[in-house]
């Protein structure tokens, strides 16, 4: 072995990867957030009604148990634009899609849980750091890739926090499909584990979204905890609702669009333990007042729309399919009263 | 884990391995002293121990500086082993020895802030090592950079293998000038000990992941010895893949470190294994546990309570607690009554020729089961594995 | 036991523990150690995902 051919050794493993990559870019045309997005593509430009948010909203709004339920023969076309696993960042490019796409000045909702749409106060009144995410950027899977898909600029913006080193590190990342399209691999090494793990025991709850003892995390840790959250938000002199929340809602207003925030449905018991708190009516008070100021937009309290019977939740905030047909179907029947010419034919101008 | 950081590659390995190759001779052991000690700051701020962690760098200096007054049977050697077994039993026996004396209640001596300074348990090992052969004239000095360099070394420094002065001095002296084959060679001894711990050792915990008391409660019987081999073979790929790692990373500076695994699951009888399984460390056992003791150059009763406490020694090595003691009882009773088999049979206590296949074959399986079995004492607690055996045999707990 | 013998020197050789394959080296070994490591990239990469977190698997 010589200098030359460790360096042809480097070079022939580095081929080899580069194979790789190319198979993975190739295959990721097939994966299920590339499909997701041209679905939602395709839909947003006939939609009346879009659906946006996060995990919650992607799980509980059904457009087909939506449409059902619309009285008479010409249900609204609409679309579940809602993102999980992600930041505002990502909702607001699923934001800027459906604007892009839509012809029909549809209405969007803008569905939530707990303290999504605002913001954990900064010691100083000054503008928040970019950063909004606990892990750094080149350690993104799944949805939170959708900022190198996507408008990269912007995420680039928002992730690296002003480092022109990183920024230019954050442009290059979204051309190597090793790191941007990991999750797919990932996603079926953890679908082996979770059927190799799980033999010779019984089922635990899993649904959609994984396991449901995942989640636990989303909850607060306690209601004292729960109750401190809301008043440090309520006391913060700075901005109340998160800036790239407010940019979301300040753009789809500016693109005709009427907007509703509706409080996602909760469990029963997340509703006893946590909303039923003074804490928290005085925190959608103010949230209420602030959307409506701002954004001429609606507040609706959905939280107690899905009924706390088995088969309904996946866990304290996600709905079942059956849950998400309760919902979709209550939603129809919301809007059909509160916006009754949903549905005809609007000309963009 | 420190082996599969960007941080342990990209910041301290290849930087100093290049460093190493293109540097004089008389700049060697310092860029290796220099390195470690860059290495040991910050993985105990970042990984284990934290400030505290990091400010037991004082013990290598105080280790190296106090290494000079060692010669032929000198006193200070013992001072030496005493210095670091104190490190070992204050750091990583407090509580477990002072829970002894008050098992249930409040310890009143129980060191609430306890941590373990990175690579505790090897690190003292070399010191003991050095300071003992060094009393018996069986390694040179060196100089202070040397032995810094040797106490320092990084990639061993985590996980070992334990290494020994004599084979490292002059190693340092004249390292490899092969660099493309030992590039060569290093880098795919580090790629297959990434690929056998991601691919294999961490798949593997989606069994063993289950060995607790709940998940052992709700599972069919069947299930059970496949979580357990799990284990035994997740245990193998990942400490094997640490050692390749380490040796890798050593060949990239162009010195060798000896061998730590040698096919261990495929040996017929339990001294072999021992022979073939964490060799640095059954090799530092025997040097310096066994034959102190008497070895085998003593009554047969007594040898047969040297075999024993030597793997009692290894069990507590292993962890501060009382499992990790009946799992070295296991492998001592163990080995002794293989050894009364064989003195039984008349035949040498190494080797198992004269075998026929079958003969190798049951030779072979009873060896990888018994081991097997008492991983269960080694990644469980007493009570719960107590649970494992029970609702394996009888089907209940 | 031959073969036995011969499959673990051949496994310790891509292992990187012999420097030398069974049977000497030949100049063709650079390509099929270069493939070697590819491959051995592309399992780590595979991999070494099992401690994320993994809250909603999007494949």
């Amino acid at each position: 072995m010589n200098g030359l051919r460790f360096l042809l050794q480097v070079a022939v493993s580095l081929g080899v990867l580069a194979a790789f990559n190319g198979v993975l870019h190739l295959g990721a045309q097939r994966s299920l957030l590339q499909r997701n997005l041209r679905q939602i593509s395709n839909q947003a430009s006939k939609a009346h009604c879009v659906m946006l948010g996060s995990s919650v909203a992607a799980a509980a709004f059904d457009p087909k148990a939506f449409a059902a339920a619309w009285p008479g023969t010409n249900p609204p076309a609409s679309v579940n634009a809602a993102i999980g696993a992600a930041t505002p960042v990502e909702r607001l490019l699923m934001a800027r899609l459906v604007i892009r796409q839509a012809t029909n000045s549809p209405v969007a909702i803008l569905g939530f849980f707990d303290f999504e749409l605002t913001m954990e106060p900064e010691s100083h009144p000054s503008p928040p750091p970019p950063r909004r995410t606990s892990s750094p950027w080149w350690t993104f899977i799944g949805s939170m890739t959708l900022g190198f898909r996507m408008d990269s600029a912007l995420a680039a913006e928002y992730y690296t926090g002003g480092s022109h080193w990183e920024y230019i590190l954050f442009r290059i990342y979204r051309y190597i499909p090793m790191c941007l399209e990991r999750a797919s691999t990932w996603g079926r090494v953890e679908r082996l584990r979770r059927v190799v793990g799980s033999l010779g025991l019984p089922n635990g709850i899993t649904g959609q979204l994984g396991r449901a003892d995942d989640f636990k995390i989303l909850e607060a840790e306690s209601v004292e905890a729960f109750r401190a959250a809301c008043a440090r938000r309520l006391e913060a002199r700075g901005d109340f609702i998160e800036p790239i929340i407010d940019r979301l809602c300040r753009e789809l207003r500016a693109a005709d669009l009427q907007l509703i925030i509706l409080e996602m449905p909760a469990s029963a018991d997340h509703q006893s333990r946590f909303y039923s708190q003074p804490e928290w009516a005085a925190h959608r008070a103010r949230l209420a007042a602030a959307v409506a100021e701002r954004y001429q937009a609606r507040y609706w309290v959905g939280s107690n729309w899905v009924p706390d019977i088995p088969g309904m939740w996946f866990d304290g905030v996600h709905v079942l399919p059956a849950g998400a047909d309760q919902f979709s179907q209550r939603l129809a029947n919301e809007l059909v009263t509160a916006m009754p010419e949903l549905g005809r034919p609007v000309t963009r101008r | 884990m420190i082996f599969n950081t960007f941080s342990y590659f990209f910041l301290f390995l290849l930087p100093s391995a290049i460093a190493f190759r293109t540097a004089s001779a008389p700049w060697r052991p310092k860029i290796l002293a220099l390195s470690g000690t860059l290495f040991f700051v910050y993985f105990s701020l970042t990984a284990v121990g934290g400030v505290l962690g990091a400010i037991c760098l004082a013990l290598f200096l105080w280790e190296a500086t106090v290494s000079r007054l060692y010669k032929t049977g000198s006193r200070w050697c013992w001072v030496g082993v005493a210095l670091a077994l104190g490190i070992l039993a204050v750091f990583k026996y407090w509580n477990f020895a002072t829970g002894i004396v008050w098992p249930s209640g409040a310890n009143p001596w129980r060191w609430s802030g306890a941590f373990l300074p990175l690579g505790v348990s090897f690190f003292t090992f070399e010191f003991i090592h050095y300071a003992e052969d060094r009393r018996l004239g069986r390694t040179e000095a060196g100089t202070f950079w040397e032995y810094l360099a040797f106490i320092l070394f990084f990639p061993t420094m985590v996980a070992g293998p334990i290494k020994r002065y004599q084979d490292f001095l002059p190693a340092l002296r004249a390292p490899s000038p092969n660099w493309a084959a030992d590039w060569e060679r290093g880098l795919t001894r580090i790629l297959v000990g990434l690929a056998k711990k991601f691919a294999i050792a961490d798949l593997l915990t989606t069994f063993t992941v289950h060995l607790n008391e709940t998940d052992i409660a709700a599972a069919r019987p069947w299930v059970l010895p496949v979580w357990l081999l799990a284990f035994g073979l997740q245990i193998y790929f990942d400490f094997s893949a640490y050692s390749d790692i380490a040796i890798g990373s050593a060949r990239l500076f162009g010195l060798p470190v000896k061998e730590n695994f040698d096919w261990p699951y495929l040996q017929t009888d339990l001294a072999a294994f021992w022979r073939h399984w964490h060799m640095s460390l059954t090799r530092w056992l025997t040097d310096y546990v066994y034959i102190p003791l008497g070895g085998s150059r003593v009554g047969a009763v007594r040898v047969y309570a040297n075999v024993i406490a030597v793997m009692l020694a290894s069990g507590l090595w292993h962890g501060a607690g009382a499992n990790f003691l009946v799992w070295g009882l296991w492998h001592g009773a163990g080995l002794a009554a293989h050894r009364g088999w064989r003195v039984l049979r008349g035949e040498s206590v190494a080797g198992t020729g004269g075998l026929s296949v079958a003969g190798r074959f049951g030779a072979w399986a009873l060896t990888f089961t018994y081991v097997n079995v008492g991983w269960a004492f080694f990644i469980m607690d007493l009570p719960t594995a107590g649970k494992f055996f029970r609702h394996l045999v009888m089907g209940w707990h | 036991m031959k073969t036995l013998d011969e499959a673990k020197k051949w496994l310790e050789w891509f292992g990187g523990v012999r420097d030398r394959p069974p049977g000497g080296d030949h100049p063709w070994h650079f390509w099929a150690r270069g493939v070697w490591w590819g491959i051995l990239a592309i399992l780590i990469a595979c991999f070494c995902g099992q401690t994320s977190r993994f809250l909603y698997i999007d494949f």
